[in-house]
């Protein structure tokens, strides 16, 4: 088994994220996505923003969630950019983000909405 | 770890509404949210200052299922945000008036710096709210904020304004930032003011806004969850603060005999003293008089 020492701040970060309309039977394809998330980093910071390189690892259309992958530095921008995020082609949506954490793996489960089996 | 709160959900006749709001907080993780009551007290002649609290918004089993199966509650706090821009409003604020102390929480929006002052030095209050969705009506200034912290009050920043509109959000990331300045992260509850459900955000996401506005990551984590208790439990002191201190000391004289030795108050107040003469065991007088002889 293989050791990984990881120190001081993570090259990547990846965040689990779903976007929800008011209007539940809008469809979004991953380009729209993409543009979603480019629109709300322009509005908050600008062409610097824009310039930021997301990755969207995997995407599902079905419940518009999708796994985004950014620089560790960027992290934070992103996050407030999606939070701030509120219409899109003046419909009123929200962007949940379920999971951040710097490894792909921690998606697994979810810490935020752990069980305790005490019986 | 303490639970998320959300301290500002403004409380309106519209019962559908108030509903959605409050189960998309559920949904969103928050286990405490308060209804907010905005007033203005002293405006309308003949109308009592302050209307009397909200009822809870009623809600099915099927919402908090989710929250049943980890073991924790919901709670629905009442809070009452009084605009204060004169002396006079400032008395009907008084924590001990019945509609007010019926309240779980109470927060003061000063308008101008006089207020503002009053607020931080010596108004029972829990929150000072500030509307930052403007240029602030006047500077801050560091030595009022810190009596503010001394005295265990906290500052409020809401973010939903900023979610709605892009100039309201300019607005709250420079007010925001500038109070970050003197606070420095500390005493600062972050709340949402969400007239729609789908304005509400996530406790974690909150949280990073905490960040973009100049506080560390756990300032900001503690600004939706630890800050938010520490308010309730200023509310709670707040109304038992009638009371009287009685101080004994208590000496072994011999061995096997314990005597009493009262000190008398620094300032000789009679209803401490009557309330100590009340308080004493009949049996025990005579000894202590005794004892005072034989010095």
């Amino acid at each position: 088994m293989k050791r990984i020492v990881s120190k001081g701040d993570a090259p990547y970060y990846y965040l689990k994220v779903l976007l929800e309309f008011e209007d539940k039977t809008m469809a979004v394809d991953v380009l729209t996505f993409r543009t979603v998330i480019m629109k709300a980093m322009m509005s908050m910071y600008g062409e610097v923003g824009a310039a930021v390189q997301i990755d969207i690892l995997k995407y599902e259309d079905k419940t518009i969630s999708a796994i985004l992958r950014v620089a560790g530095s960027n992290m934070v921008k992103l996050w407030g950019a999606l939070t701030m995020l509120s219409y899109y082609d003046e419909k009123p949506c929200a962007f949940r983000v379920h999971q951040v954490s710097p490894f792909l793996m921690a998606f697994a489960a979810s810490s935020r909405q752990l069980l305790l089996h005490t019986e | 770890m303490a639970r998320f709160c959300d301290f500002n959900v403004p409380y309106s006749e519209n019962t559908e509404n108030l509903h959605q709001i409050v189960e998309m907080a559920i949904k969103l993780g928050y286990e405490s949210v308060a209804l907010n009551c905005c007033v203005t007290p002293g405006t309308k002649k003949g109308q009592a200052a302050v209307p009397s609290p909200p009822k809870p918004v009623e809600l099915s089993q099927a919402t908090l299922a989710p929250l049943m199966a980890q073991r924790k509650t919901f709670q629905q706090l009442t809070r009452l945000t009084a605009i204060i821009e004169t002396n006079e409003q400032k008395y009907k604020l008084n924590p001990n008036n019945p509609p007010v102390n019926t309240y779980d929480i109470l927060a003061v929006q000063p308008l101008n710096m006089k207020m503002f002052e009053a607020a931080c030095h010596d108004l029972e209050v829990d929150i000072i709210s500030l509307d930052m969705t403007q240029k602030l009506p006047f500077l801050l200034k560091l030595t009022p904020i810190k009596r503010a912290i001394a005295r265990g009050i906290r500052f409020e920043i809401v973010y939903a304004p900023a979610i709605r509109d892009s100039t309201l959000r300019r607005y709250i990331i420079s007010n925001a930032t500038d109070l970050m300045t003197f606070c420095k992260g500390k005493n600062i509850i972050l709340s949402s003011q969400a007239e729609k459900a789908i304005e509400l955000r996530g406790p974690h996401d909150v949280a990073n806004l905490g960040v973009l506005f100049g506080m560390n990551q756990a300032q900001a984590k503690d600004a939706v969850s630890v800050n938010c208790r520490a308010v309730l439990l200023h509310a709670e002191t707040r109304g038992s603060a009638v009371g009287v201190i009685s101080i004994e000391r208590i000496m072994k004289q011999t061995p096997g005999v314990i005597s009493v030795e009262r000190i008398p108050p620094a300032s000789a107040d009679k209803r401490t003293l009557e309330k100590d003469s009340g308080e004493d065991p009949p049996g025990k007088k005579p000894k202590m008089t005794a004892q005072k002889k034989i010095k």
